[in-house]
């Protein structure tokens, strides 16, 4: 891919005016990041100051303003909020990578410990990784030595589960078996809170900005092709000389 | 851009462009000669449509992908202020890194 696929990025407006001269300064240069940075700075800078590309329109005369100008606009917008989607899954990855690392791993010995001293809530074994919900609601895993034959981790610590709660039923340790990658629902809601307390706010701003920039262009446009119009219907009806019109026209756009 | 306020990348092509008229590239290539820094396409047209609405540049004849743009009057005006007011800063921070 080309740097130039990068311009549908860019207003329509903005294409017709610098489209080609971007081009051509990008010739057949390769992606690099800088290169993608600067375009997509470009490409927002150019969709929240559309009047920057002004001048074109009054080059280009009237019959493009009254073009269908609306589809390629939605559609590079599109593409941008494409481009902030993928952005945030690779944020949002990076937050579910965050949390599920930030559970710590303690010696088994450890979990037995914690066990028999009763601070566990529950227990759940998947294969050879136990994971234990402490009673403050603390989650700790613990790798068990070996695979199920194995008696010494599986059992020690189901085991332990089983003393316990003969011991102390009236705090008992829940005992489960999971298949090899399930969550506890208790873990799932945490990290999804987690990674929508993340995602959340920066969706909302950057949907602000997006929102913000269409009005403001789209309205302050609409409003000067109002005008426009106007004032060609004047200049048809001989209320305005060209030159007049021309002049009237000039101002608008600048 | 409101009147007297050039931003940095605005300066260098104003600089770029007081040598004589010149396209695109040719701007790109003067700024990282003279500045040692490479503008990057947006902010090298960025900063161009924002000179163009001021009126401190234009662009000659249609030449497509290869047109050329000049200093108009108002661009000299700004650039020699800018330039001034540069040089005040200049000065004095030098004074003051002497006498540190």
């Amino acid at each position: 891919m080309t740097a130039t696929r990068l311009l549908a990025l860019y207003p329509r407006s903005w294409r017709l005016r610098y489209g080609e001269e971007i081009a051509a300064l990008l010739g057949e240069e390769r992606l690099s990041l800088s290169l993608v940075v600067d375009l997509i700075l470009g490409a927002i800078d150019a969709h929240l100051h559309p009047e920057l590309a002004g001048p074109v329109l009054a080059a280009a005369g009237v019959g493009t303003l009254t073009g269908p100008q609306g589809r390629p606009r939605r559609w590079s917008l599109v593409l941008m909020a494409t481009l902030v989607v993928v952005f945030l899954f690779y944020g949002g990855l990076y937050a579910y990578r965050a949390q599920t690392q930030a559970t710590p791993t303690v010696p088994l010995s450890q979990a037995l410990s914690d066990v028999q001293a009763g601070r566990v809530k529950s227990v759940l074994i998947e294969g050879t990784r136990a994971t234990l919900t402490l009673a403050d609601g603390t989650i700790r895993r613990a790798t068990l030595p070996d695979r199920e034959p194995d008696p010494l981790g599986h059992a020690t610590l189901s085991e332990a589960v089983t003393a316990h709660n003969n011991v102390d039923p009236v705090h008992p340790t829940e005992l489960r078996f999971g298949g090899s990658e399930v969550l506890n629902p208790g873990a799932l809601a945490s990290m999804l809170v987690a990674v929508l307390g993340v995602l959340l706010p920066v969706l909302v701003l950057v949907t602000l900005i997006l929102v913000t920039a269409s009005i403001i262009s789209r309205g302050s446009r609409h409003r000067r092709y109002e005008s426009l119009a106007r004032i060609a219907d004047l200049r048809d009806r001989g209320v305005l000389t060209d030159d007049e019109f021309q002049r009237e026209k000039r101002k608008l756009l600048e | 851009m409101t009147e007297g306020k050039v931003s940095a990348e605005a300066l260098l092509i104003l600089v770029s462009l007081a040598e004589g008229p010149k396209h695109g590239y040719a701007i790109q290539q003067d700024i990282e000669e003279v500045s040692g820094r490479r503008l990057g396409p947006g902010s090298l047209y960025g900063a161009i449509a924002r000179l163009e609405t001021a009126r401190y540049i234009e662009s000659l004849a249609d030449e497509g992908p290869r047109r050329p743009y000049r200093l108009t009057p108002a661009g000299s005006r700004a650039l020699s202020v800018e330039l001034d007011a540069l040089k005040k800063v200049t000065a004095a921070g030098k004074r003051r890194l002497a006498t540190r």
